[in-house]
């Protein structure tokens, strides 16, 4: 059964279009990657799932769990089961790590008990208390993953969740995609450049070259496939 | 011997508390108490301003300086109307006692609710345009606000004199020094001020620690992100307007009885400047900031502007003296440039955020982590 269903989108911003006719289905429970060079077009989908500022989607449907995200504020998304985990690992700053995650959890109907977060978590428990300020990239990324399951989605975006940490904390984070997937239940859309994560969590891989899917292969294939990830992704 | 053990006890219940960040909780309530008790006396005395009332204003300010902290520290909009609010309530009060004879409490209950209704309507409307946006709209209410009173329609609102010697009928005043009288009891007026400023504090501060005032936090830092983990900014910012409009008219109520009526000066754009210099200055980053903030502002301006001769070490045996009068009379200017400073500096830490980390660096040192 498809839980997010894009179809069609084209989509830019003022300085012009980046999306030509976006296609991608995710089926429950999945782990679906999404891959790219820079500038692909691969955050841009995101932000226009999650129905931010920017990008202007000028044609096309976002659907989710049956409903048109289109038309949905993007403070509903939440609501709806659908949270993010943005690039940048952002978190609110000033707010101590047990706030940040409250917050994900005060504004959803059926959040998830902290106690449990937490348990998935121990490295946050240990400094529940601590500014999300004071933490190492890798912290901060746990964070923000916490924060986005404790509103206990049906679905989680995770948008360049590896860049710029180092390999441990990668495969760190990749036990949590893959706890979160396969114990708890949640769907994944995973936005990577590292083709090596997605291999390693995801089912299906969609690559997108300049705001188009050009290929949709299985992890066999992508992992095979020496010329399809030389001409698309440049590795 | 149980005496002895329950000490034992106690004492153990305190390191515990310290250790583990539960006496943190009564920081500020604490610090408050402590505020109002010893702001009185140090200011009275005679080294310092000998002029114990003057606490009674700089309290009024300190209430209004934190309900302006909602919303510039807590949820980051800059309004530069601010002072429309506390007009509201410090005319409230004195509208309904002098032309309709209504008793004190419900005047001032009126004021809040006209201050809370109409914080709300703006806030519809100005809350989701954009920083410099807010910021002139807040300025163009507050215009129209003062235009209106200045005008003095149905002769309701006393035109550029405002409305004069207005007291409720529980405050009594000898020689300038003002008395709550009820019940047969009678105590200085500053104790039932410092009361209500005490509760009004705690309530801003339990609305700033709430999951709503973390909220706010949360739009202040990343609006977008915010929106992404379920936030409705605009409707927080709406709140987040209409309680620091309440909290400011209730600081105007206080005004009123204080000043024994209200004045066309609480709208005007200067009032509204001061208060974001104060916060400003203070530290907006903190719940006591702002409150430290108004202190040296409103101390500076009273003691420095008498302070012509600096005769040291005491009055009493003159060994130094240094004639100041003509170089102080400029404390405006040497408080701009410590605003200047502060906002060069750390624009959100101020000088609370500078004592703050001064006493951090002290006790870092004693304990010997730090050089």
């Amino acid at each position: 059964m498809t839980l997010l269903e894009i179809d069609g989108v084209e989509a830019g911003y003022e300085t012009g279009q980046v999306l030509f006719g976006v296609d991608i289905d995710v089926e429950r429970d999945e782990v679906v990657s999404l891959l790219g060079r820079n500038g692909a077009g691969k955050t841009t989908t995101m932000r226009a799932v999650v129905g931010a500022d920017v990008p202007n989607v000028r044609s096309g449907s976002i659907t989710f769990d049956g409903h048109d995200l289109l038309a949905t504020p993007n403070y509903q998304i939440p609501r709806l089961g659908l949270t993010i985990v943005p690039e940048g690992r952002r978190c609110f700053e000033d707010l101590t790590i047990e706030e940040n995650i409250r917050l994900g959890a005060n504004h959803v109907d059926d959040p998830l008990p902290m106690a449990s977060v937490f348990d998935q978590f121990p490295e946050l428990d240990e400094m529940r208390d601590r500014p999300a300020r004071n933490l190492s990239g890798g912290e901060k990324q746990m964070l923000a993953i916490a924060r986005s399951l404790v509103a206990n989605p049906q679905m989680i975006l995770l948008d360049e969740p590896c860049e710029g940490l180092a390999p441990y904390i990668v495969r760190r984070i990749e036990s949590i995609i893959e706890e979160i997937s396969q114990e708890r239940n949640v769907t994944v859309l995973l936005v990577e450049q590292n083709v090596a994560v997605a291999l390693a969590v995801a089912d299906r891989h969609y690559i997108l070259d300049e705001g188009r899917i050009v290929e949709v292969v299985s992890t066999e294939r992508l992992r095979e496939d020496e010329t399809l990830r030389q001409e698309y992704l440049g590795v | 011997m149980s005496g002895d053990a329950s000490q034992t006890e106690s004492t153990q219940r305190l390191r515990d508390a310290l250790a583990d960040g539960r006496l943190e909780q009564w920081r500020v309530p604490l610090g408050l108490l402590a505020l109002v008790v010893f702001l009185r006396p140090v200011i009275g005395h005679e080294f310092l301003l000998n002029y114990p009332p003057f606490a009674n204003t700089i309290l009024v300010w300190m209430l209004f300086a934190a309900s302006f902290n909602v919303l510039l520290g807590y949820t980051g909009l800059l309004s530069f109307g601010h002072g429309m609010f506390l007009g509201f309530g410090a005319y409230g009060a004195a509208i309904g006692l002098t032309r309709f004879d209504l008793p004190f409490t419900v005047s001032a209950v009126i004021g809040l609710a006209v201050a809370a209704v109409v914080a709300y309507l703006i806030g519809r409307i100005i809350a989701q345009r954009g920083e410099i946006y807010f910021a002139m709209l807040t300025l163009a209410f507050a215009k129209a606000a003062h235009f209106i009173a200045n005008q003095n329609y149905g002769g309701l609102t006393g035109g550029s004199t405002g409305i004069v010697g207005v007291l409720p009928s529980w405050i009594e005043t000898e020689r300038g020094v003002k008395y709550v009288a009820a019940g047969g009891f009678q105590f200085d007026w500053y104790y039932l001020l410092g009361a209500v400023f005490v509760l009004a504090a705690l309530a801003i501060w339990q609305i700033a620690r709430s999951p709503f005032g973390r909220s706010l936090v949360a739009v202040r830092e990343n609006e977008e992100l915010a929106r992404a983990v379920g936030i409705d900014d605009k409707r927080y910012k709406i709140w987040s307007f209409t309680f620091s409009g309440v909290f400011a008219a209730l600081a105007g109520v206080l005004y009123a009885i204080n000043n024994q009526g209200s004045s066309l000066s609480t709208l005007t754009v200067e009032t509204s400047g001061d208060i974001i210099l104060m916060t400003v200055l203070g530290g907006a980053n903190y719940f006591f900031g702002p409150l430290a903030g108004v202190f040296v502002w409103l101390f500076s301006e009273e003691f420095l502007i008498e302070f012509e001769t600096l005769v040291l070490p005491l009055a009493e045996y003159p060994l130094v003296r240094i004639e100041l009068g003509g170089l102080l009379s400029y404390w405006q200017f040497f408080l701009g440039l410590l605003f200047v400073i502060s906002v060069l500096v750390a624009p959100r830490e101020g000088l609370w955020g500078l004592f703050r980390s001064g006493i951090g660096g002290l006790y870092d040192r004693v304990r010997g982590v730090r050089e």
